[in-house]
């Protein structure tokens, strides 16, 4: 946790990229070869941030990070021998479906909350889940993992940059932008979630597909597959 | 020095006022999306997501055919740009529409229940079809970030002045041999509290900007509204009752918050909102109003919603909308059992009898909901009065046999028949398929369990016995 602080502190100073990696403490099937993940299309939000700290939603930046992401992790999966099939979120009709994907996105956000940025002293195990209701998902679509990304972050305009210059000659200090992103694999038989990682992308650009690559090899490290 | 740093300040505010006065720019051109690597298009992504979100939510409304009926009048106002709006209903009880960038647009029950004819949703709708065609959210952005820099640099100029007389301040203090760190302070304060009017001014710049888009989805709205055929007068109606129930509200803050012309009001006082409609709309008569087709349309869900308004615990507001409802002499059942409800929990002086009056009006009506029955058998059963408890338990009974509270209603009727209360039906057990030479389960007599409950819930009646 410290040491997350610390390079957090050091990517404003120098760039890096650091990862924080997460594996349950409870049981959990690793994926025998050929058992087939769901890829779901990675949910990343990225801003331009302009020389007053204003963000300005970019489209294509959005649309290029999440298909450049979606490429890397269908990479790195079927490198460990896996089927991979990937999934819209967005476009889930049925209702079940839908429900799990909502519960994911809130368990991940308490995982973000009480296992990252506080993380809670009195809960030492890691052993989040959805539940069993995740098997719905894994019927439907015939895949026992899933493997969720999500992104956000700003990157800064040369107005910003001018701005931190500017702001810094007269002492006083304004960030840049900065971009993180967390990934989560669950057993979907079981709904337990297996691995997390958070990494804070630092100098590489997961809006171009060689930044992406840098970026994924952090991002799946440790990764149970 | 100081006087030159104040006007640079101002300077830095005019240009950045200047940049935010270029409002209502122009109209976007019909099933235009603006292209993906735009800058708009950005926030148009943003809206795709919540959109997409929000069709998940479980404060949608679901109904099918309220949902057509909205879009059909959203169609009629919003004319060309018909396709690119997606209405969507919430049962939120509030006083709410919003238009998102995309054409994603929001209504709220709250605002369903206090709109009295399609005329005036359809100006509502109008007014944020005006909210789209303008691209107000664009624009607002562009001013966020206009403003926000004309504030950052003042922020920084002001932070510099600061440092440089505290500085000076300490040395001078400390020739003088005064105390360096209290001089230190009360700059410094006083420097925040500068910064404080920078950040202030531009919010207060901020929100009369989109008071000033309101203003224009107002008469894009009036416009859109009347060119459809509606009756010109439903935008200020609809203001003026707006006022009008702010003003009933049980809360001082509520009601002095009409009046107050604060710089943190999103949206412009209502009553400017009323004379610039009232101008628009001049003596100009005509005109469709729908009111009927528009009850038609809410009355299924009149009941839920009012029941979701008393949530809100504004009795007042809620009891000046149920008057509003009930003063065309319709839908008097439902009305007025939640006339009942509303005074049964707001329990002031007198409340008590006004509620068994308004439940005793409300079954004069072929609407009223059968929980109607069951709370004037709450009044019964606290004068001691057991037959009339009977009855009206008996008459809940046949009215909602499969209530949520059916088997409750059952055991009060029973006991105030003086008779021993029935059996509570067993819960359904699921199948014991118990494995042959397993333990067979012992199972406690129901009537054990429904002995245990009387034992526990019977309450003494009047004369002090129990049942």
């Amino acid at each position: 946790m410290k040491a997350w602080a610390i390079c957090a502190s050091a990517i404003v100073l120098a760039g890096c990229t650091t990862t924080a990696t997460k594996v349950a403490t409870v049981s959990f099937e690793k994926p025998g070869a050929g058992s087939t993940i769901l890829l779901m299309k990675p949910d990343i939000t990225l801003a331009a941030l302009t020389a007053s700290g204003v963000g300005e939603p970019r489209a294509d930046w959005m649309a290029s990070a999440s298909q450049n992401l979606s490429a890397e992790a269908r990479e790195f999966a079927q490198s460990k021998g896996l089927q991979v099939k990937e999934f819209d979120p967005a476009a889930a009709e049925d209702q079940r479906v839908q429900q799990v994907i909502k519960l994911n996105s809130a368990v991940s956000q308490s995982i973000r909350m009480h296992a990252y940025a506080l993380a809670l002293p009195s809960k030492t195990t890691f052993d989040w889940t959805l539940g069993d209701g995740a098997k719905s998902l894994a019927d439907r679509e015939g895949a026992t993992y899933a493997l969720f990304i999500n992104g956000s972050g700003t990157y800064s305009t040369a107005g910003r940059a001018m701005m931190q210059i500017f702001a810094a000659a007269a002492g006083v200090g304004i960030a840049g932008g900065g971009q993180s992103v967390f990934v989560s694999l669950v057993e979907l038989k079981t709904g337990r979630v297996m691995w997390t990682n958070a990494v804070l992308a630092g100098p590489n650009d997961m809006r171009k597909p060689e930044g992406a690559d840098l970026l994924a090899k952090s991002l799946f490290k440790d990764a149970p597959l | 020095m100081k006087r030159r740093r104040g006007s640079c300040v101002l300077s830095a505010l005019v240009l950045a006022a200047a940049t935010f006065s270029v409002a209502g720019a122009e109209e976007r051109e019909v099933g235009a999306r603006p292209a993906a690597d735009s800058p708009e298009a950005g926030l148009w992504v943003l809206s795709d997501k919540a959109e997409s979100e929000a069709k998940r939510s479980a404060e949608l409304n679901t109904s099918a055919e309220l949902r057509e009926y909205v879009r059909s009048v959203a169609c009629k106002v919003a004319a060309t740009h018909c396709p690119e709006i997606r209405v969507y209903v919430f049962d939120r009880p509030f006083f709410q529409a919003s238009m998102a960038p995309n054409g994603y647009m929001e209504v709220w029950s709250g605002l369903m229940l206090r709109a009295e004819s399609e005329a005036e949703l359809a100006f509502v709708l109008g007014h944020e079809t005006g909210h789209y065609v303008n691209s107000h959210s664009w624009q607002s952005l562009q001013a966020v970030k206009s403003r926000a820099t004309g504030a950052m640099f003042a922020t920084v100029l002001i932070g510099v002045a600061g440092a440089v007389a505290s500085v000076n301040a300490g040395s001078a203090a400390a020739a003088n041999g005064g105390s360096a760190a209290s001089a230190v302070n009360s700059i410094n304060s006083v420097t925040s509290g500068l910064i404080n009017a920078v950040y202030l001014g531009t919010v207060a710049s901020l929100f009369s900007f989109s008071r000033e888009h309101e203003t224009i989805a107002d008469a894009f709205g009036y416009d859109a509204a009347v060119k459809a055929g509606y009756q010109p007068s439903a935008g200020v109606a609809l203001w003026q009752r707006l006022i009008d129930e702010t003003a009933a509200s049980d809360f001082p803050k509520v009601r002095n918050g009409q009046a107050r012309t604060s710089v943190f009001d999103s949206h412009p006082v209502a009553a400017d909102r009323v004379a610039a409609l009232n101008k628009l709309a001049g003596d100009q008569t005509g005109g469709e109003e729908g009111k009927a087709r528009y009850r038609a349309a809410i009355r299924p869900f009149l009941g839920p919603w009012l029941r979701d308004d008393l949530r809100r615990r504004d009795f007042g507001q809620s009891l000046f909308l149920i008057d509003r409802l009930g003063a065309g002499g319709e839908d008097l059942g439902v009305i007025n059992f939640y006339r009942g409800e509303a005074l049964r929990l707001r329990r002031k002086d007198g409340d008590a009898a006004a509620a068994e009056a308004a439940y005793r009006e409300a079954i004069r009506f072929a609407d009223a909901p059968p929980e109607t029955w069951r709370q004037l058998a709450d009044f019964a059963e606290r004068r001691g009065d057991h037959a009339e408890t009977a009855r009206l338990l008996q008459t809940f009974l046949d009215k909602a046999p499969n209530a949520g509270d059916a088997a409750f209603a059952r055991m009060r009727l029973a006991r105030a028949l003086g008779a021993p209360a029935p059996e509570v039906a067993p819960l359904a057990a699921p199948d014991p398929v118990a494995p042959p030479g397993s333990p067979v389960p012992v199972a406690v007599a129901p009537s054990a369990v429904s002995a245990a409950l009387q034992a526990d819930l019977s309450m003494p009646t009047a004369n002090g016995t129990r049942p």
